[in-house]
């Protein structure tokens, strides 16, 4: 049993409170402790937004490299329609065995006679006569009858244009244009409205592709990416050779 | 009396040892932060060395049978950098060529000796596990 003189004191002792050196000696070692915890968090917030940020910048880059690459070394030709440090367009002719819309006639087989890009667009030898000159292309007894632009004399001109895709980079931003040859807006007929637009990427600060150079089997292509982060810092960069139908 | 001692604060010892305990918690955790990071770029270096690669092997891919033939023929074997290779820069390419043996006529299970007409074509980026691997036939 303890006496009521302990327990009177014990509560005096116990509620006495803190000495104002005690709580500024606290409060200041607590700012120091939180200062240098608060400098370890804003870095790893900062190092975390920096990694996310180049992390999406390089999928951004593969994923636009990837298509470059699938569609180079699917398309039997390219033309260049403009190429400069700021501007890039370029035609692709797809592969002439796709058949994307699963009629059994290949998509560019415009005509469904079995044969691919026959009759192209304009005079496609350049030689001034329907088919080909001074040859009775389909038999007829005729020779060269017709429209110039008809490449297989089959009488309509145009009828089996070649399936294209362009690549297009200006301002930054770089998309896949593609026609199509059946009716996909849904109209009930083929026309210019019946195309695919994908933005592959919005942050290409610098693109290179180089004309087309063969010395062996196929000719090679070279790309060279650079993307930029919002923050104008952030960069990264790919660079690779693709051969041109090298997959068809 | 016991109670009493225990309310009386810490000793400056005690505030010693809880800060020493607090910073060799955070030594690990600033390394994880810091493996992140070299991870993060080791990442990049792969995605940019995989297209580097790849280039390699398609520039090897697009000359004719014979040129590779040729060049697999000046290598002699198959453990040997062809001319292809262009190890002499930051990013060391390595392409290896040989004649292969597909229908392993000699039963040697060698797939480099008693070889028919076809190539082996190896591209690697030296000093990282990235490699492609292809077998070439004569041109169509």
């Amino acid at each position: 049993m303890r006496s009521p003189n302990y327990q009177s004191m014990l509560i005096k002792r116990s509620e006495r409170g803190f000495t104002l050196v005690e709580i500024l000696v606290v409060v200041a070692i607590s700012g120091l402790l939180m200062l240098s915890l608060g400098n370890v968090i804003g870095n790893v917030s900062n190092t975390q937004q920096v990694v996310e940020q180049k992390t999406e910048l390089e999928r951004e880059a593969a994923f636009a490299m990837r298509r470059i690459v699938r569609v180079v070394s699917r398309a039997s030709w390219m033309t260049m329609k403009k190429n400069t440090l700021t501007k890039i367009h370029y035609d692709f002719r797809l592969d002439p065995e796709r058949d994307m819309d699963k009629n059994g006639f290949a998509d560019a087989d415009d005509d469904e006679d079995g044969q691919v890009d026959e009759d192209g667009l304009g005079d496609m030898n350049g030689d001034g006569a329907s088919g080909v000159l001074g040859v009775d292309d389909d038999g007829d007894g005729s020779v060269d009858e017709g429209n110039k632009d008809d490449d297989d004399e089959d009488g309509v001109v145009d009828e089996d244009k070649p399936e294209k895709l362009h690549l297009d980079w200006k301002n930054g931003i770089f998309k896949q244009d593609e026609k199509l040859s059946f009716d996909i807006s849904g109209n009930g007929t083929v026309g210019n409205e019946d195309k695919l637009v994908t933005i592959i990427s919005e942050r290409i600060t610098s693109f290179t592709v180089t004309t087309p150079t063969q010395t062996g089997r196929y000719a090679i292509v070279q790309v060279g990416l650079v993307l930029t982060a919002d923050d104008g810092v952030t960069t990264t960069s790919l660079n690779t050779s693709i051969r041109l139908g090298g997959r068809l | 009396m016991r109670k009493i001692g225990s309310s009386s604060g810490f000793s400056l010892i005690e505030v010693l040892i809880a800060i020493v305990l607090l910073g060799i918690t955070l030594v690990p955790a600033m390394e994880a932060l810091q493996t992140s990071i070299k991870s993060s770029e080791i990442g990049s270096h792969s995605l940019r060395q995989h297209y580097l690669l790849f280039g390699k092997m398609e520039e090897v891919l697009a000359d004719d049978f014979a040129t590779l033939d040729a060049a697999a023929t000046v290598a002699g074997a198959y453990s040997t950098l062809s001319s292809y290779s262009d190890v002499s820069g930051t990013d060391p390419l390595a392409v290896y060529l040989s004649r292969y043996d597909v229908d392993n006529a000699d039963a040697d299970d060698d797939p480099y000796t008693g070889v028919d007409e076809v190539i082996w074509v190896r591209a690697e980026y030296q000093g990282s596990p990235l490699s492609f691997e292809t077998l070439v036939l004569p041109d169509a």
